[in-house]
């Protein structure tokens, strides 16, 4: 029923990516949960597939000598989530990591798959926007590094050639004592639900209270997920306050494109980026040590 | 008297085969030469269907039929599984020259895989005359609309009734509210979609392994609809995943036969999740408005009710939930002054039809948000305010539907009040909730609830129980095993009363060559009427043994009674022979041999009512407009209750469902193509395993006179007074009332919002 015409299963990226090359209409497949859906309702048929699941260099959690985290494009969910090292340098997103659809999904769905499929919804883009991660991509001719910001092109839309594969994430740790973060998941359900609207926050806090700095990205919020830039000025060397908080929300909706559908309202989805905005900031802000009585 | 069986919580008799993955299903049947059903569903919702050319489909090897309109009887038929006469109108065909929304049927395939007849319905060629899309109630009414039925002017049915003088009622009230609420577009969800397989036997008669809740309903309606007689027709249900109303209904069979008759072979048709979503069955949307008056004390004087249902494109139960919803209307709170208005209106949308509560659901949601804003108009308290004006004891239902001689509300109400500690969170939520951003609320909501059909339906159910050489049984049963447990509490009947272990019998039901004539799974009547049936072939089986005993120890019958298996002297309590022995003895017999077979029917004499009552605790967070439910207590007057178990896991579904009403779930479609948008189960916010709050149940065990064992009604009720018990919460959280359900996260915030701003 899924109308596989040619499955391929290569042992190593560089075979991979030589196949890739001779057949660019190939559709890559990782964790599947994705591209099954769209075979399954006959969005694709007959599909030349590469599996990428013998590929071991796409696999592990790793501190390179630079000191940025790597994430193989093949690590699961599942596996984020229970990463001693991704606990240890960034336990919000193994937090995060969790958000996304449920158990069973978790297990197969890989973080790469969830960025080359350019959902707009993507519960992992926001925190790694916010941590200013780095794609690895590779073809046949070499490997570039693009910003995860740069890789989103419209809706549905990546930078991701025909005969390239995502290899790696890379996140440049924080540098900063007191930092924390946070992703906010607002959905209907708790489990097996898309968000309406994701935000994450990474903040930095100085030793007398003040915020040094803080990203911001939303996802669900406009046709790519979005970073937003003005909000985090508005921030940025500023203690908490109700009032700024009201602020950076109002901010952060300026900055947002929501659009009305069946799904919802842009008038609701921008009073949630308003509301969400300002509580993610305030989470990530205790997370990273800050304290700030919040009225709730 | 003292119950071995009835009353205690045993083992489901199905439980190992369906845990172990045994259990059959409609698909797990495979058959030699079996072919793949598919239907080519419309892309239009209202449109003449001009010219239809399949002779590319036909062409495409593996394809072994492709039926249109032209191929199949021209004899409408009503979909409704209900006795006869027919409870609701005949207006569908197998197959028609007109579509009527969007995902009707217009042709059938069958091949020899599901992606050649998936392929063969892309070769369909159909040209459409489009029509003009009515999807709100308000267009197809509007004058001079086009008849989706031709004559009907797109009113499916219509009635209303008054007593007393309503008006008077009004002018004598010192307060009148009327106000208007909304409900949604809901779907069953069950884990099994619409499937069938069809065959001939070797006889060449029609066989139906299906998934329904009414297998001699079907039966009738499909010898109706394909013009054979009954002894054509073998209708088999095997294990059934969910039905909730929506199986109450012939809605694919007569379809799947007719590929099987042009092919003579095997053909299985099982609806996909999205075609099911749309091609299935809904529960009826509804406008209802609501007109109360009262006096400065809180009583109720005058009420009247007008309801709109949109019943979609075709009847199904149609206006016969608008009957239920009417006849359930008037009891709850009797007032000297009532009238009712209802009309079930045709539409562009997927047909609405039976749905667990068969249109309590609306009612309660309706009523019970009105009595709470009436409540705080009146600034009484709204549990008192219930108090002061639901059926009492002994009272009689005005209109004469329901008896009301086992009464349990003031009890449930008692017991709500109590568990939920209802007087001290009145207090204190609205003390503490003014400038918090997530406020608590408490709120109740109680319902009464029919038993049976009667006096709507014909009623009837019965059972056979033949005794095996050895003293085991076979259980026959009409009535529908669905998952709700109704194999298993009939055999605790016939272990009860025959004197057998649970484990010394096997059920069957339902293969219509066998077992005796029931009218099915629905109005939450099976362990009310069929449970009687049984009970009757039960002792009749336990009196033909008990006079064989008699025989073998020279005495009569009447010296002798059955204990624990035992066959006993009644005098002295003495154990003479085992039940299982006597029945060995009697059919290896050179003198006297003898078999045990039992029938026994049973039809209703009266509706009894059952009662209960939902108290709901909730936090509002108002900055994002979700509700999250801290915990729910329901509590049910279901009479005595035979199986403790199954009847606590029948309101933990029913609650669910409830909560899905109030909160999240809804069909939506677009108001300009009649497009339904959110066919799939991501999309369809149907709570996970995860959405589930705390729940406490309670029974209160009243006991009804006319039922077997005192009980009475459990199946649909559980899901009734949910929505408006958690609305009812929310209303004490913010003061804000909703009048329209579910309550979405947007439609909470956004009106929160409003309220705030002005």
């Amino acid at each position: 029923m899924y109308g596989v015409k040619q499955l391929f299963v290569p042992a190593t990226v560089k075979e991979a990516l030589e196949w890739l090359h001779q057949n660019p209409q190939a559709k890559v497949i990782a964790g599947g949960t994705d591209l099954l859906l769209k075979m399954r309702n006959q969005a694709m048929r007959e599909v030349v597939l590469v599996s990428l699941h013998k590929l071991k260099e796409l696999e592990g959690i790793e501190i390179l000598p630079d000191g940025t985290l790597r994430i193989g494009a093949m690590v699961t969910f599942t596996q984020v989530n229970r990463s001693s090292l991704v606990r240890e340098k960034l336990p919000f997103l193994a937090e995060a990591a969790v958000t996304m659809g449920g158990p069973q999904i978790q297990n197969v769905a890989t973080i790469g798959g969830n960025l080359c499929n350019g959902a707009v919804s993507a519960d992992s883009a926001p925190s790694l926007l916010a941590l200013e991660a780095r794609l690895v991509l590779e073809n046949r001719e070499g490997t570039r590094e693009v910003s995860l910001e740069d890789f989103y092109l419209g809706p549905g839309r990546v930078d991701l050639k025909e005969d390239e594969l995502l290899t790696a994430i890379k996140i440049p740790l924080p540098r900063h004592n007191k930092w924390g973060g946070y992703y906010y998941k607002y959905s209907m359900r708790r489990a097996m639900d898309i968000s309406t609207l994701g935000c994450a926050v990474v903040c930095a806090v100085e030793a007398g209270g003040q915020v040094s700095q803080a990203r911001i990205a939303l996802g669900t919020a406009a046709p790519t997920p979005i970073r937003c830039r003005q909000a985090e000025a508005l921030v940025a060397g500023r203690f908490l306050s109700p009032d700024l908080l009201i602020r950076i929300g109002e901010t952060a909706a300026g900055e947002a494109k929501p659009r009305s559908s069946w799904r919802a309202s842009k008038e609701f989805r921008l009073e949630l980026i308003k509301e969400l905005t300002a509580r993610t900031l305030v989470q990530a802000y205790q997370n990273a040590g800050g304290e700030y009585r919040d009225e709730n | 008297m003292k119950h071995q069986y009835v009353g205690k919580t045993v083992p489901r008799v199905d439980a190992v085969s369906k845990v172990t993955g045994k259990a059959r299903f409609v698909a797990d049947f495979q058959m030699p030469g079996m072919l793949y059903g598919k239907v080519l569903r419309s892309p239009v919702a209202h449109a003449r269907i001009k010219r239809i050319d399949t002779g590319k489909a036909k062409a495409l090897p593996g394809v072994k039929a492709v039926i249109t309109w032209e191929d199949v009887p021209r004899i409408p038929y009503c979909t409704a599984g209900h006795p006869y006469p027919d409870s609701s109108r005949r207006d569908t065909y197998i197959l028609d020259n007109k579509v009527r929304f969007m995902g009707d049927a217009v042709a059938a395939v069958a091949a020899e895989t599901r992606e050649i007849a998936e392929d063969a319905l892309k070769l369909i060629e159909v040209e459409y005359e489009e029509l003009p899309v009515l999807v709100s109630p308000e267009e197809a009414l509007a004058e001079g609309a086009v008849e989706i039925h031709e004559g009907t002017k797109n009113i499916c049915g219509q009635h209303q009734f008054a007593q007393g003088d309503v008006e008077a009622g009004f002018a004598a009230s010192d307060y009148v509210l009327e106000e208007e609420f909304r409900t949604p577009i809901i779907t069953h969800c069950s884990l099994e979609t619409h499937v069938s397989l069809t065959y001939l036997d070797e006889n060449d008669r029609l066989v139906v392994i299906t998934s329904t809740q009414v297998p001699f309903n079907l039966r009738r309606i499909m010898s109706q609809a394909l013009e054979m007689n009954m002894k054509q027709i073998r209708v088999i249900k095997p294990h059934v995943g969910g039905g909730f109303g929506g199986k109450a209904e012939v809605v694919q069979e007569p379809l799947n036969a007719v590929l099987t008759l042009k092919t003579g072979k095997p053909v299985l048709l099982e609806y996909t999740r999205e075609e099911e979503m749309v091609a299935g069955r809904t529960r009826h949307s509804t406008v209802i408005k609501l007109k109360t008056g009262v006096t400065k004390e809180g009583r109720m004087l005058a009420q009247s009710m007008k309801i709109i249902s949109n019943t979609g494109a075709y009847a199904g139960h149609g206006h016969a939930v608008v009957y239920s919803i009417g006849s359930h209307f008037a009891v709850h709170y009797p007032v000297p002054h009532f009238s009712f208005e209802g009309i079930s209106v045709y539409t562009n949308i997927p047909v609405a039809s039976a749905m667990r509560s068969y249109g309590a659901s609306q009612l309660n949601f309706a009523m019970e948000s009105h009595m709470d804003n009436l409540a705080r108009k009146l600034n009484m308290d709204p549990l008192e305010f219930r108090r002061l004006n639901a059926i009492k004891e002994g009272e009689k239902d005005p209109m004469g539907y329901f008896v009301n001689n086992s009464y349990g509300l003031a009890e449930c109400l008692a017991k709500g009040e109590e568990l939920s500690n209802w007087k001290t969170k009145r207090e204190t939520f609205a003390a503490a909730g003014a400038n918090q951003k997530r406020k608590k609320g408490i709120g109740m909501a109680c319902y009464c609830y029919e038993t049976t059909a009667y006096c709507g339906a014909e009623e009837m159910s019965a059972a056979i129980i033949r005794m095996n050489e050895d003293g085991t049984a076979v259980l026959y049963l009409g009535s529908a095993e669905i998952g709700q447990g109704n194999d298993t509490v009939m055999a605790q009947i016939v272990a009860e009363e025959v004197g057998i272990g649970l484990e010394d019998i096997h059920v069957i039901g339902v293969d219509t060559d066998v077992c005796p004539y029931d009218i099915g799974a629905y109005a939450s009547r099976q362990l009310y009427m069929c449970g009687m049936a049984v009970k009757k072939a039960a002792v009749k089986c336990r009196e033909m043994i008990v006079d064989f005993a008699a025989q073998l120890f020279d005495t009569i019958p009447a010296n002798l009674e059955v204990r624990q298996g035992w066959i006993c002297d009644k005098l002295s309590g003495n154990r003479l022979i085992t039940v299982k022995e006597t029945v060995w003895k009697a059919h290896y017999n050179m003198d006297r041999p003898r078999t045990f077979v039992a029938e026994a029917y049973h039809g209703a004499k009266c509706n009894p009512l059952s009662y209960g009552a939902v108290f709901a605790e909730v936090e509002v967070d108002t900055g994002t407009g979700k509700v999250d439910i801290i915990k729910l207590w329901s509590i049910h007057d279901c009479g005595k209750v035979v199986n403790p178990q199954l009847a606590e896991g029948q309101v933990h579904g029913g609650v669910l469902m409830g909560m899905g009403f109030g909160l999240s779930e809804q069909l939506l479609i677009d108001p300009q193509t009649g497009r339904t948008y959110n066919n799939n189960l991501l999309d369809y916010k149907m709570a996970t395993m995860m959405d589930i709050p705390e729940l406490e149940v309670a029974f209160v065990e009243t006991s009804e006179p006319s039922g077997a064992y005192g009980n009475k009604s459990l199946g649909e009720p559980p899901c009734i007074s949910v929505a408006p018990a958690i609305r009812n919460a929310v209303l004490n959280a913010t003061g804000v009332e909703f009048n329209e359900a579910p309550l979405t996260p947007e439609r909470v915030l956004l009106k929160l919002k409003k309220a705030v701003n002005g």
